[in-house]
């Protein structure tokens, strides 16, 4: 390039030239651009700087709209050609597929061939890139299990997981490619994902480590440990309960979360942590919930109590009661829900209490929710305070209304 | 003197063209880069996502109904069939003279349910409030509250029952994609400042439904929901998409969008004397943000949520742009203090000024034009050749914008299934300027007109044809 440029810069700044030379004059190479350059200029020139924009916006205009038009039926056209191959592979291996996906147990490759009516070499001719949006497609019919025993050998066989490998080893569709392996999950080599847990990309590079706790057989929590201080968004706790409950299926040790809650300085991933020993944690885990419920952050103190309640332990319910007139008014409704949800029926005074002396309405209105709910004793007690003369009559009906008609919607539904 | 005046104004309204064209090449470039970062989301990790989620955020779909008997049950039932974790619908009968109550009672199961009902916006006085027996519709809450004359009273009246963080508000008389919470919610759960997400609008008048669910959609084939489908996908894909981009929208649309119910709220809930209660609804959110010195963005996305069935008769449509442009007028007046005001930020010194110059002023300028050019026809001082290259280099930019349009539209997955329909709207393009455009800058001008004389207002009735029924 830098050998021609004393071939091209005197064409680019060589005046134009003053006209033809009569009918038989020849131009060659950048004689003919530098002609055509004259003559538009020699066309413009009769026309005020208003019209010559004009016209520049009319050529401009007129090239995009060809351009335009070109490349939507190019687009188009692949597009067609895409749903044609999905339809004869959906025609084909929809089915079998979802019968294997919906397995149980993991099958041999045998057996998914037989029921594919198909043998592995033949599968692995069709097109990887049309098997996974099928593969995804039925994945998502399964979204709330976490593990599907046979979807790593599927991907393999199909050809799936050797895809998604050279997608990312060749940096094509990076961040599509991440994605589809977070959702079926499966894993792959995990020196292809290398590149990206470092991404300078945030998008790519929290994908990335989202998928590297599928993928790393070594050391699969290291990104949840390592940003134990970082902030996150709404997205994370969904990923991070995918993530654990899948290990969990597959029989994998998870994180001891009470230690990482310890280690946490973030109220945030504190809270997030304690949120997730109900699901994950073992009895000594369990009990070590407890000492939130007086924790200086409001956060972590939220976090208890709603883990305390998923538990449902009766043993924590004399702690629950004990603390509630130290909690602020958010924390007290949520004890009120966790002591209704352990429901050992030995709490209907601490209800009405909580109604008698609570200066909030809100408030009121869950105390007397669960009273309500809180067996006969307790919907004994709800008639009784129904008396007490409290200005709160209307409140009496609602809850006895929609407790009884539509299970307390407005109350139990998570705002 | 009088060529003075003339060649002075043909200079500032060239400019102000120039201004316009390039400040729309800057919305396709901009629109370009907001649509290319979401569409790397694909449509199944985004479902993926919510989907089953413990921790998806509440979220309430509120729409008022006033007299909507032709089409409420059908599309209440849409509304139910939301694909999303955790969501109710509030549906607030406006005080309706039809049987719209009655048949959602005789439909769904409904039986009054005695509510303590706590102000927290102001709203026309409600009556009573109404929750299914049955089981299948347990999500489904009415509202029955006296007509307050506008849709922003009816969903202040749904906002004072509402406790989920996030709401969506829509019209009834909409619908909705079953996964439009869902493509809604995502870029919340990325950004926890958002405080309201615009889904991209389409028009349902060549729809086919079934139980409520879209199952065939083509461009309509009458002319005026045709070129009304375009200017829609030019405001959503191009204007509110490019605006997106940058954090200075000025409207999300009152058709459909999901707010954070807490700043609106906070905000004061939307204005039942505003004939723009939408776009002074996002206005005054973004100004309370603003004046707390928290940090907040509004976003587009180009996933199509919502049909909406659009007025197929110029009747109709006057009624209707009148209104839109007695709002404008009445949103810049309300709102004029934010005006290149600097503690307003990108609100005050982008979207503001662009609204007024480039939104309300247009139509005023136009008819201008169109009087000069009278003026300079029967004084004979038309330069006819100079006027035909200006009105192409107009007409060719309006058709690559369009062109550009569809074109956005189908690489964002597309609102039709067949190239016939993408074919309709290239023509639709070709004619809107010449036929369209021009109805629709009288009837802005005639809401400004309509406001600064004080004539009554009225939102009228639109008789609703609804969809083609699959049988």
């Amino acid at each position: 390039m830098m050998r021609l440029l004393p071939y091209i810069l005197p064409l680019v700044y060589t005046a134009p030239p003053s006209g033809p030379g009569g009918p038989n004059a020849y131009f060659y190479g950048w004689e003919v651009l530098t002609y055509v350059r004259y003559l538009v200029d020699a066309y413009l020139r009769q026309y005020s700087w208003q019209v010559q924009t004009s016209l520049v916006i009319i050529t401009l205009c007129s090239l995009m709209i060809l351009i335009l038009a070109a490349v939507f039926t190019q687009r188009m056209m692949s597009r067609n050609k895409r749903d044609r191959l999905f339809e004869l592979c959906s025609a084909r291996f929809e089915e079998p597929f979802r019968e294997v996906l919906a397995a149980k147990e993991k099958w041999p490759h045998e057996e998914i061939e037989y029921v594919c009516k198909v043998d592995t070499s033949a599968l692995q001719t069709f097109d990887p890139a049309t098997f996974a949006r099928l593969i995804v497609k039925i994945r998502l019919e399964h979204s709330n299990e976490v593990f599907l025993p046979n979807m790593q050998r599927l991907c393999n066989m199909t050809g799936v997981q050797a895809f998604m490998e050279y997608n990312m080893v060749k940096g094509r569709n990076v961040e599509m490619t991440l994605q589809i392996l977070i959702t079926l999950p499966i894993r792959i080599s995990e020196g292809a994902l290398a590149a990206y847990t470092g991404s300078r990309s945030r998008r790519t590079r929290e994908l990335a480590r989202s998928y590297y706790g599928f993928c790393s057989k070594t050391e699969p929590f290291h990104y949840v440990m390592q940003d134990v201080n970082e902030s996150f968004q709404m997205w994370y706790p969904t990923m991070l309960h995918r993530l654990v409950g899948w290990h969990h299926a597959k029989g994998h040790p998870v994180p001891r979360f009470l230690t990482l809650a310890q280690q946490s300085e973030n109220s945030e991933r504190k809270a997030l942590f304690i949120s997730e020993i109900p699901y994950w944690g073992d009895e000594r885990e369990k009990r070590g919930i407890r000492e939130y419920l007086t924790s200086p952050d409001p956060k972590c103190r939220s976090a208890a109590i709603q883990a305390l309640a998923i538990i449902g332990d009766p043993d924590s319910e004399a702690e629950l009661v004990a603390n509630y007139t130290f909690q602020f008014p958010e924390a007290k409704r949520e004890t009120l829900l966790a002591v209704a949800k352990i429901n050992t029926g030995k709490q209907t005074e601490f209800f009405k209490e909580a109604y008698l002396q609570s200066s909030s309405q809100n408030t009121r209105a869950v105390a007397l929710s669960c009273l309500f709910n809180y067996g006969p004793e307790g919907r004994k007690a709800f008639h009784e305070l129904a008396h007490v003369g409290l200005d709160d009559s209307k409140f009496f009906e609602q809850i006895e209304s929609t407790e009884a008609k539509a299970e307390g919607k407005e109350l139990k539904m998570r705002v | 003197m009088w060529e003075d005046i003339l060649y002075i104004y043909g200079y500032l309204i060239f400019f102000y063209s120039l201004t316009l064209i390039l400040s729309y090449v800057m919305l396709l470039i901009l629109s370009y880069i907001h649509s290319s970062k979401y569409m790397k989301w694909t449509n199944d990790h985004i479902c993926y996502a919510v989907e089953g989620s413990p921790f998806a955020p509440g979220v309430s779909v509120v729409a008022g109904a006033y007299n909507e008997e032709k089409t409420i049950v059908d599309n209440v039932q849409s509304l139910l069939q939301m694909d999303y974790p955790n969501f109710e619908v509030v549906i607030v009968n406006d005080g309706s003279k039809d049987k719209t109550l009655e048949l959602l009672i005789e439909n769904f199961d409904l039986e009054e349910t005695p509510y303590e009902y706590v102000q927290r916006i102001h709203c026309k006085p409600f009556k009573r409030l109404f929750r299914s027996s049955n089981e299948k519709y347990r999500q489904l809450t009415v509202v029955d509250k006296v007509n307050g004359g506008s849709k922003a009273d009816a969903i202040n009246g749904g906002l004072n029952v509402v406790r989920t963080p996030y709401f969506v508000n829509t019209d009834v008389d909409c619908i909705l994609a079953r996964d439009a919470i869902k493509h809604c919610i995502f870029p919340i759960l990325q950004d926890e400042t958002i405080i309201a997400v615009s889904g991209t609008m389409s028009m349902s008048n060549g729809a086919t439904t079934e139980n409520g669910v879209i199952v065939e959609i083509s461009p309509s084939n009458h002319p005026i929901p045709l070129f009304q489908d375009l200017e829609y996908k030019r405001s959503f894909l191009v204007g509110k998409m490019g605006w997106s981009q940058i954090n200075a929208m000025n409207n999300v649309s009152g058709g459909y969008g999901l707010f954070s119910t807490e700043v609106v709220l906070s905000a004061g809930g939307y204005a039942s004397d505003s004939f723009a209660e939408d776009m002074d609804m996002i206005t005054r959110m973004m100004g309370f943000c603003l004046e707390q010195k928290r940090p907040y963005r509004v976003v587009q996305i180009p996933h199509t949520c919502c049909w909406t069935e659009g007025p197929d008769n110029v009747k109709v449509l006057k009624r209707q742009r009148i209104r839109w442009g007695r709002g404008l007028i009445q949103h810049m007046w309300k709102h004029r203090y934010m005006i290149f005001n600097p503690r307003y930020k990108r609100l005050g010194l982008i979207t503001m000024p662009y609204t007024l110059l480039f939104e309300f002023l247009a139509p005023i300028i136009e008819a201008v034009g169109l009087i000069t050019m009278i003026f300079l026809v029967f004084t004979y001082s038309i330069n006819w050749k100079t006027f035909w290259i200006l009105f192409s280099a107009i007409y060719a930019f309006s058709l690559t914008l369009s062109f550009f349009v569809i074109f956005y539209d189908y690489m964002a997955g597309g609102s039709y299934n067949k190239s016939i329909s993408y074919i309709k709207l290239v023509i639709a393009a070709m004619f809107e300027p010449i036929i369209y455009h021009p109805m629709i800058v009288y009837f802005s001008l005639r809401g400004y007109y309509n406001y600064l004389t004080n004539k009554t207002a009225s939102w009228g009735v639109m008789v609703r044809k609804g969809t083609k029924k699959r049988t």
